[in-house]
């Protein structure tokens, strides 16, 4: 192992992957380490979708909306003049409904919002959806066409870029689990020194926290912290039915549940079909801890709600379920930046249920701010500073 | 909901003598089976109408009739068949497992959750297939699905057969398949005869396998089919219409690997190729019961003396048969016997001394068919010699087409290192059967721990359920 490195980045999830990437591009000796494989903490159970549709105009819109071109670029940059990136990355467009006129009106107010900051949106008649999603229940009274919405495979994503990172120059050490951030106080500033692993420590001036849902325990290694909880999730994966769902198809519902911070169940459906002609299923959102049991009224929940929008699902068998822990801060937003109180430790973590597709332009504005560039967007809203003290 | 005060999960011999062993002890049985009629897979029967084939069809089909009969008589156990447990938690109260089951007979099924504080699970196990080139070619089939064909539909899988693998079990199979009229053209046992020579002891104290086995060779001798040792088929070949046409056998080594030139080509429609047991751990890993790997590398239950798999003072998971172990029939019997008494142990239906007193001679009896099942693992072992049969383009997961040359790639490109990697950045494993095929294969040809396979072979969905079925409230 190196001993020492321009950086270190603790994590090999899509966010530490595309970090390192992107550091690595800006000239840095980059070290990953990871305490498993690549995309082996909650990058491994993401569903890959890549959605401007979902979030409100705001901080976090504008940061998808430069990632989702940003991922365009980087499948450009890994994907040997493949489009799809050599992980199957396509605008496959999103379909977002609502089963409720009321909930129509208020879905098409969100579109007009959305539309005016750049967003893509076309509203849908009934006739139109059914010429979109020839499966989709005859109940639903309209919806919204998002065609900028994409979707890619998120382990075959990291696992590329973390090649083309290797191949740059970049090391990987993967069984090696961060134990201890070093620091020392240069002139009244605390300062990060290195990081200790089980295998061995490595002496850096930058550590770029990219830990996801554990992030708390990284900042707590450095004496600081961060309010960093495990959000569960389960989706639900048929067998191959191909042709049966085109796009990606979700219940408007499904924004406001992403919006809430109620610790309770909530689910609505999003279903979509994959290139391997699996269907996928979810959403389910709670905060439980990092428990993993399967939960059939979680699974029966979501396979009615699936069956609401599409009928024709109900013949369609269930293959696997699993569940995942979004990486969930108090306010919904990700944290990006420098620690308050430790100079030298970056964070790029919280992205929830986004963090794939946040993660090309959380790491474009990170190295950004570690290089002292101007940024492409104001950064404060993701200032890990916001949550105060919390020890 | 429905409770009972002792379920049994599989109505093989192991399951059937645990719910007899139990129920014979006062307590309340439910045994639930996915088969249409008792016997698990090796006892499985035929539709009623059939059941005078069954006798030709079993070497010891009596003893099967006679467990069977006592079972479905017993006032104190409840059978409950074409019940599919596809989903299953346990905490430390008991055991809650949701089947797909018809509430009445003829009924389509729907879902069903059971309960309990004692659990017996008796899974049993399915038989291994290896992947060379072309096993993928319709016509290629287990020896047990060979089996099944015949004993389920009365079917026959071809008219010129050719069977091979490893292990006694080929005797049987190609015994029943002479007597219904298929021609045997090709018998091939991987290891040599000789293997035995180390354990003649432990044969001679098994008469009873020994004449099991003169038993089928007498039949295939009539039939003039002769088993050569020493040979493995190492690939298969079809027709442009994708038939199976026939399949190459050549020379092995005792570790697998094929002597060069030995190869030879022989016209068959069909060919059954096992390698051994699988233990079906679907249920037991939903439930989260210690496992363990055994000594012919396959994931199994861990149990202690008692076969108990997890106790507390509330509720216990027993687990017999080839769930912990494959064993055959005989060693199956007698964990199912051990099972059960120990469950009316711990319900308080008989005391300590009672337990020890009826246990007593089911324990030497189990020791003695452990020796014998160790000494097969040993003489049919299979090495990982057979990763070199397969070639970049041989697929090693059929349900999702996925080629060793891509497991290869996701090893040397995407830096994959363990049977998860590999099934994230390939799909093996992610198809139709959820790696109960492949994942086995998959752990020895990247070579992984135990610890790998063990959590490989963890799948929470049981088995497929319709989304439908799934979304209607239960029966309660
Ligand atoms: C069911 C589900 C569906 C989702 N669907 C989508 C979707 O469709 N689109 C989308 O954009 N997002 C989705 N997400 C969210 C997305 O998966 C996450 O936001 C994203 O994967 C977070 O990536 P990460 O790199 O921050 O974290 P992770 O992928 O969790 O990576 C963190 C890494 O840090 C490592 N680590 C932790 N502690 C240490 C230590 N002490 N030492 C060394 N290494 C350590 C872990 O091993 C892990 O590999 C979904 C999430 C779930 C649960
Ligand atoms: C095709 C075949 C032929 C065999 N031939 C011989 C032979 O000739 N001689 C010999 O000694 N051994 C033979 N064996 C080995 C045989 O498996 C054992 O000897 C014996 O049958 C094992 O008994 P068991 O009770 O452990 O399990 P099994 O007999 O396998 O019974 C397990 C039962 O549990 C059911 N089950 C599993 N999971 C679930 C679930 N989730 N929900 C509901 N039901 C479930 C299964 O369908 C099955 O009915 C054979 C095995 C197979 C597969």
């Amino acid at each position: 192992m190196k001993r020492t490195a321009d950086a270190v980045i603790v994590g090999a999830g899509i966010v530490g992957v595309t970090t390192a990437l992107a550091l690595t591009n800006a000239g840095f000796k980059v070290v990953i380490v990871d305490r498993g494989s690549v995309a082996n903490g909650t990058t491994g159970s993401g569903e890959g979708n890549i959605l401007v549709s979902d979030k409100e105009p705001g901080a976090e819109l504008e940061l998808a909306m430069r990632s989702r071109d940003g991922w365009f670029e980087l499948a450009l940059d890994v994907g040997d003049l493949d489009e799809s990136g050599g992980f199957e990355l396509e605008a496959k467009g999103g379909v977002v409904v609502s089963r409720s006129e009321d909930g129509l009106l208020h879905l098409l107010k969100l579109a007009q919002e959305q539309s005016k900051v750049g967003i893509d949106t076309r509203a849908l008649s009934p006739s139109e959806l059914l010429e979109l999603e020839p499966n989709i229940s005859k109940e639903i009274p309209g919806g919204v066409w998002y065609p900028q919405d994409a979707q890619c495979q998120p382990m075959l994503a990291a696992a590329k870029i973390m090649r083309v990172f290797r191949s740059r120059g970049g090391e990987f050490h993967r069984d090696t689990a961060v134990r201890k951030i070093r620091t020392q106080a240069i002139e009244g500033d605390l300062s990060v020194t290195g990081v200790e692993t089980d295998q061995g420590d490595i002496s850096t001036p930058l550590v770029v926290n990219a830990t996801g849902t554990w992030a708390g325990d990284i900042a707590k290694m450095a004496r600081s912290s961060l309010p960093i909880a495990p959000r569960r999730g389960f989706i639900l994966v048929s067998v191959p039915a191909p042709h049966l769902i085109f796009h990606k198809v979700y219940d408007a519902d499904y924004v406001a549940n992403v919006a809430s911070g109620a610790a309770e169940l909530q689910s609505s459906a999003v279903v979509e079909g994959t290139r391997s002609g699996t269907i996928l299923i979810g959403a389910s959102r709670e905060r439980v801890g990092f428990n993993s049991d399967l939960n059939v009224a979680i699974l029966r929940q979501l396979a009615a709600q699936a069956i609401e929008l599409f009928p024709i699902l109900a013949t369609v068998q269930l293959l696997r379920a699993y569940s995942g822990f979004r990486p969930f801060a108090p306010d919904h937003l990700p944290v990006i930046g420098e620690d308050a109180t430790v100079k030298g430790l970056w964070h790029n973590v919280g992205h929830e249920g986004a963090g794939i597709g946040l993660s090309p332009a959380s790491a474009q504005l990170i190295v950004e701010m570690i290089t002292g560039q101007k940024t492409f967007m104001n950064p404060s809203a993701f200032s890990p500073g916001r949550f105060g003290n919390h020890e | 909901m429905i409770r009972s005060e002792v379920i049994v999960v599989g109505a093989g011999p192991a399951g059937m003598n645990a719910a007899l062993h139990a129920a014979n002890s006062e307590c309340e049985v439910l045994l639930i089976d996915n088969g249409n009629r008792l016997g698990g897979q090796y006892w499985r029967h035929m539709p009623k109408e059939r059941d005078s084939l069954n006798y030709s069809l079993h070497y010891d089909f009596a003893k099967a009739v006679k467990l069977r009969d006592a079972v479905l008589n017993h006032d104190k156990i409840t059978v409950k068949s074409q019940a599919q447990i596809w989903s299953a938690t346990a905490n430390d109260k008991g055991v809650v497992l949701h089947a797909l089951a018809p509430r009445n007979l003829g009924d389509l099924p729907t879902e069903i959750v059971f309960e309990t504080q004692h659990l017996i699970l008796a899974t049993g196990a399915y038989d291994r297939a290896l992947p060379f080139p072309g096993w993928n070619i319709p016509g290629v089939m287990t020896p047990g699905a060979a089996q099944s064909l015949l004993k389920g539909h009365g079917v026959v899988a071809g008219k010129k057969m050719v069977i091979a693998g490893t292990g006694p079990f080929l005797l049987p199979v190609a015994s029943s398949l002479v007597e219904q009229g298929v021609e045997v053209v090709g018998l091939f046992e991987a290891h040599s005869p000789k293997r035995w020579v180390r354990h003649l002891s432990v044969l001679l104290s098994n008469l009873g396998k020994l004449f099991e086995g003169f038993h089928y060779a007498w039949i295939l001798n009539r039939h003039a089919v002769r088993m050569k040792f020493g040979y493995a088929v190492v690939e298969a070949h079809a027709s442009d219409a994708g038939i199976l046409t026939a399949v190459t056998v050549a020379r092995i080594r005792p570790d697998f690997t094929i002597l060069v030139g030995s190869e030879k080509r022989i016209e068959c429609d069909a060919a059954a190729i096992g390698w051994g047991f699988t233990p079906d751990t679907s249920l037991a890993g939903a439930l989260g019961l210690p496992q363990k790997v055994d000594v012919d590398g396959a994931v199994v239950v861990s149990v202690d003396e008692r076969q108990v798999a997890l106790a507390n003072s509330e509720m216990s998971v027993h687990a017999a048969g080839e769930v912990t172990g494959v064993g055959g029939s005989v060693l199956s019997l007698h964990e199912g016997a051990l099972a059960g008494l120990s469950c009316a142990l711990l319900r308080g239906k008989i005391t300590e001394k009672q337990y020890r007193d009826s246990t007593k001679n089911i324990y030497a009896a189990r020791l003695h068919a452990e020796k014998f099942a160790r000494v097969l693992k040993d003489v049919y072992v299979v090495p990982d010699g057979w990763r070199n049969w397969v070639t970049p383009s041989t697929l090693i997961c059929r349900c999702e087409e996925v080629s060793c040359g891509q497991v290869d790639a996701a090893v040397d490109e995407l830096g994959a290192r363990n049977s998860r990697d590999v099934k994230l950045f390939s799909r093996v494993g992610m198809g139709m059967c959820q790696g109960r095929v492949c994942g086995r294969n998959i752990a020895g040809y990247l070579g992984t721990d135990d610890a790998d396979r063990i959590r490989n072979a963890r799948r929470p969905i049981i088995a497929p359920i319709t989304l439908g079925e799934l979304a209607q409230d239960p029966l309660l």
